[in-house]
């Protein structure tokens, strides 16, 4: 079965610092699949390289066998695989649901002329993706907001949002960076459910997270990156035995 | 081709790159410390231009000691507008340069009620000829192609040879990094602005006596200092300078041999090329 | 109240429409006039500036598109016979066309050297226009003998003339209450969000799949074709255009305009353009000082009131909102 994703010997280099080496990974339709390494061990400029904020030193990134090396972060999302961002990045000055809207972009073909005249037709169809939009609202928890400024949102509703905004723009391959971050237990455990929906949705999933537990415990597969280059590979049973991974933690 | 011409050409077309280059200098030290670029950085040299015309040309002050005020005046500038007008704005750079266009204003109209709007012409400093080589030229030329040198040489060594400089190249790569390292980077940040307008100050001193002074010639010397800094690349010091001499070099060239005219056109079509081909320009880094 | 809001829009646009179709013919005093057409012309500039603005590019390339609009329109008229009516359409086309070729290399560039890049380009076309191609442009004395519109003639309907100024005022009045529809349109579609969101978080709305060198050529573009229009109409209403008309200084005027008002929505640079303009009569007194204040109240407003006039405003409205609202009612005390 084809894989959905391919990452080939994917080396990324800034300068004379080798971010990422020699980086192979394989991603298969419907995994959770849980990214992790200590502080600075690249996870960050992989999802960069992945989703073409970085143009990658060497290496390949198929998906679904198509060659998307090299393309620009809209041309990737277009392809199917969006991004979360590690800060809390929203449309501050929108609404919820505004947000989710502009998200949907891929969805809706922008005409000019009909947007100016505003006819029907263009009012009509305004009208499908605004209830698409309500309905992810709702999948994600969100949908009492939803006319609330995404500024004001507590910071757990906003990384919520950041999520609901990668939906909306429908991928197959969704890429969570570090969604946990600054939440408490409670909104952790919302997170993880929400991931796990997400994934029992169809959708792959792949998560860099700092909160063990939680990796642990929603992943099907654990991949450990230290140093820029894949240390191990497996279930999060046999990562959390894996001598290299504790030594890889410890050491920092 | 006259030698004597292309001698005097050339002469013509260094000192043009200086003046040129000394300006672009100083906004980009500006500009990297600040993300922010001074569009009154014309008028300060303008007012340079003045303090040349009163002290040197009407109070028969000492040149040089009239090359080191205007370097005072220029720098206390610096520091004003530092304070008052780009430091405020620190958290939103793209006010700051906007409000930079209103300072424009401001300091064509103090210059125009105090000095009067008529042209004024500076006496030479090095009048006459110097011969060289067998041929006749511009002393006055010479001399400030040689002072804009020694300022050229001076802030090379002062950015890569001192401790200060070092301090100011810190602030200018990463601002928190400096901060951290012990560097006090608001101290820096007017000593860059303090810097850049003395420059620029001075570059009008000495130039005065080439053209004409009057409150409104700060236009054309940032116009072609952006030029040099979209040729030579943004954020780039040595940019500026590869910048400055192809651009010096081009007009100085064209001045003799065509005429002024011709020379706008350079600008533009320089300009659009660059744009067109590698808009990042010559020297430019990625950001 | 909420809901009431769109019908109190209609009605204040509506009146003010009214009012500025009326107070000139009332007046008829050619001064007046004058400066109508002027406050309409800057209207038609600062609001499709702030289109652009409003996309986090800050350009200062709208004082050489007007210039390029204005100039070839005069050119088409004067020296090859085209009608305004003709001219008109092709001179927005042109400042259009400059816009596509001069935004596409650039806006890809980060926004203060984006804006360096386009002041240079503003500095660069009146030199050029003044010093070449002389015959077709006039030189540094200008393009003169720029003719009004021809009259619209529909045999036996009706003929309307443009030979008074206050004719042409309400030609201008007519294209300036366009202008407006079509970026208050732009703004509410899709089209708009997408700028908003761009300006708001560029990084984000790449991730959903926003080209964002796209949508940006297509304001600046957009903003080029009525910079070029307002040029023409500029050119056609004085009858003559010189390289001085659209130089640095109109372009900080336009800033000034445009900051002042306010962008967070279109009517503040309206705001701004009439408040300032207005205001300049008084500040006339002060002879060359003008410019200094305007420096001065340019540096205010970015510094205490970033949100401009139209900000002051809404922060107005929303304060007497809370303060007049009864919440036991929901009606008005």
């Amino acid at each position: 079965m084809q894989a959905e994703m391919e990452i080939l010997k994917l080396s990324k280099a800034f300068g004379g610092l080798m971010a990422i080496s020699e980086f192979d990974l394989s991603v298969s339709h419907g995994e959770l699949l849980g990214l992790i390494g200590p502080n600075g061990a690249g996870k960050t400029t992989f999802f960069n390289v992945v989703s073409g904020v970085y143009r990658p030193t060497k290496g390949r990134i198929i998906c679904r066998g198509k060659d998307i090396t090299g393309l620009g972060p809209d041309k990737i999302a277009a392809q199917g695989i969006v991004r979360t961002f590690q800060q809390t990045l929203i449309f501050s000055n929108h609404t919820v649901l505004q947000n989710v809207l502009v998200a949907t972009h891929l969805q809706s073909k922008l005409v000019f002329w009909p947007a100016l005249f505003n006819t029907s037709h263009y009012q009509e169809r305004e009208r499908k993706t605004s209830l698409r939009a309500l309905e992810l609202l709702d999948f994600v928890g969100l949908v009492h907001v939803k006319q609330e400024l995404a500024n004001n949102l507590p910071h757990g509703y906003q990384r919520v949002l950041g999520v609901a905004i990668a939906l909306a723009a429908n991928p197959f391959i969704l890429l969570l960076d570090e969604p946990m971050t600054g939440m408490n237990q409670e909104e952790t455990e919302a997170m993880m459910d929400l991931v796990k929906k997400i994934n029992q949705s169809g959708t792959t999933v792949l998560i860099v997270e700092h909160n063990m537990k939680a990796v642990m415990s929603i992943c099907s597969r654990v991949v450990v990156l230290n140093f820029g280059q894949k240390v191990a590979e497996g279930s999060p049973e046999e990562i959390s035995k894996n001598e290299a991974v504790i030594q890889a933690y410890l050491g920092t | 081709m006259d030698f004597a011409i292309f001698l005097q050409a050339t002469i013509d077309a260094l000192m043009i790159s200086m003046s040129y280059i000394l300006v672009a200098l100083g906004l980009t030290l500006m500009f990297g410390i600040l993300r922010v670029f001074n569009f009154a950085h014309g008028e300060v040299y303008m007012i340079g231009g003045f303090v040349a015309y009163y002290f040197y040309g009407q109070f028969n002050m000492n040149y040089f000691i009239t090359l080191v005020l205007s370097l005072l005046i220029g720098g206390i500038l610096g520091l004003i507008f530092e304070r008052l007008i780009f430091r405020p704005f620190r958290e939103r750079p793209f006010n700051g340069f906007i409000a930079s266009l209103g300072l424009i204003w401001i300091l064509q109209t103090i210059a125009a009620t105090s000095f009067g709007v008529l042209d004024k012409s500076v006496p030479a400093v090095f009048p006459g000829v110097i011969r060289a080589l067998g041929v006749s030229l511009s002393a006055e030329r010479l001399g400030a192609l040689t002072i804009g040198l020694f300022m050229g040489l001076a802030m090379y060594l002062l950015i890569q040879r001192t401790r200060t400089g070092k301090a100011l190249r810190a602030v200018a790569q990463d601002r928190e990094a400096a901060s951290l390292q012990g560097v006090n980077v608001n101290r820096m940040t007017a000593f860059a602005f303090a810097l850049g307008s003395s420059l620029a100050a001075a570059v009008g001193a000495f130039m005065s006596s080439i053209y004409l002074v009057n409150p409104f010639i700060g236009h054309m010397p940032v116009v072609k200092a952006f030029i040099v800094i979209i040729l030579g690349g943004m954020g780039s010091l040595p940019g500026a300078v590869l910048g400055g001499i192809i651009l010096g070099f081009i007009e100085g060239f064209t001045a003799i041999y065509f005429n002024i005219g011709t020379v706008s056109t350079i600008n533009f079509v320089v300009v659009i090329f660059i744009l067109l081909v590698r808009p990042k320009g010559l020297l430019g880094r990625e950001e | 109240m909420r809901s009431k809001g769109p019908i109190v829009r209609i009605i204040i646009f509506a009146s003010i429409l009214i009012l500025s179709i009326i107070i000139p013919a009332i007046i008829q005093d050619p001064y007046w006039t004058d400066i109508f057409i002027f406050i309409l012309i800057f209207i038609i500039l600062s609001t499709s500036l702030r289109l652009v603005i409003n996309t986090g590019q800050a350009t200062f390339a709208h004082p050489a598109l007007a210039a390029i609009g204005g100039y070839c329109s005069g050119a088409l008229t004067v020296i090859l016979g085209f009608s305004f009516w003709e001219a008109l359409p092709i001179a927005g086309l042109a400042a259009a066309l400059i816009s596509l070729i001069i935004g596409y290399p650039t806006l890809r560039i980060k926004g203060v050297y984006f804006f360096l890049i386009t002041f240079t380009f503003t500095s660069l076309v009146g030199v050029l226009v003044g010093n070449f191609w002389i015959p077709i442009f006039g030189g540094w004395k200008g393009l003169i003998n720029i003719p009004r519109p021809n009259p619209i003639i529909i045999p036996g309907l009706l003929m309307i003339k443009f030979t008074t100024d206050l004719s042409y005022y309400y030609l201008v009045l007519f294209l300036t209450v366009m202008t407006i529809w079509v970026l208050y349109r732009v703004e509410k579609s899709r089209f708009g969000w997408v700028f908003r969101a761009i300006e708001n978080a560029d990084l984000l709305a790449e991730s959903v799949g926003i080209n964002l060198m796209k949508y940006k050529l297509l304001a600046f573009v957009i903003a080029g074709i009525f910079a070029g229009i307002a040029g023409c109409l500029f050119a056609h209403y004085q009858k003559i255009i010189t390289p001085y008309d659209f130089d640095l200084n109109f372009g900080i005027l336009l800033f000034i305009y445009t900051v002042v008002g306010g962008t967070s929505t279109i009517v503040g640079p309206i705001l701004g353009v009439i408040f300032l303009r207005i205001l300049a009569h008084p500040l006339r007194q002060f002879g060359i000082y003008e410019t200094m204040i305007l420096g001065f109240i340019l540096i205010l407003f970015l510094r205490f009131i970033p949100g401009g006039l139209i900000g002051l405003l809404e922060r107005i409205v929303g304060f007497l909102e809370t303060k007049l609202h009864d919440p036991k009612t929901g009606g008005f005390i």
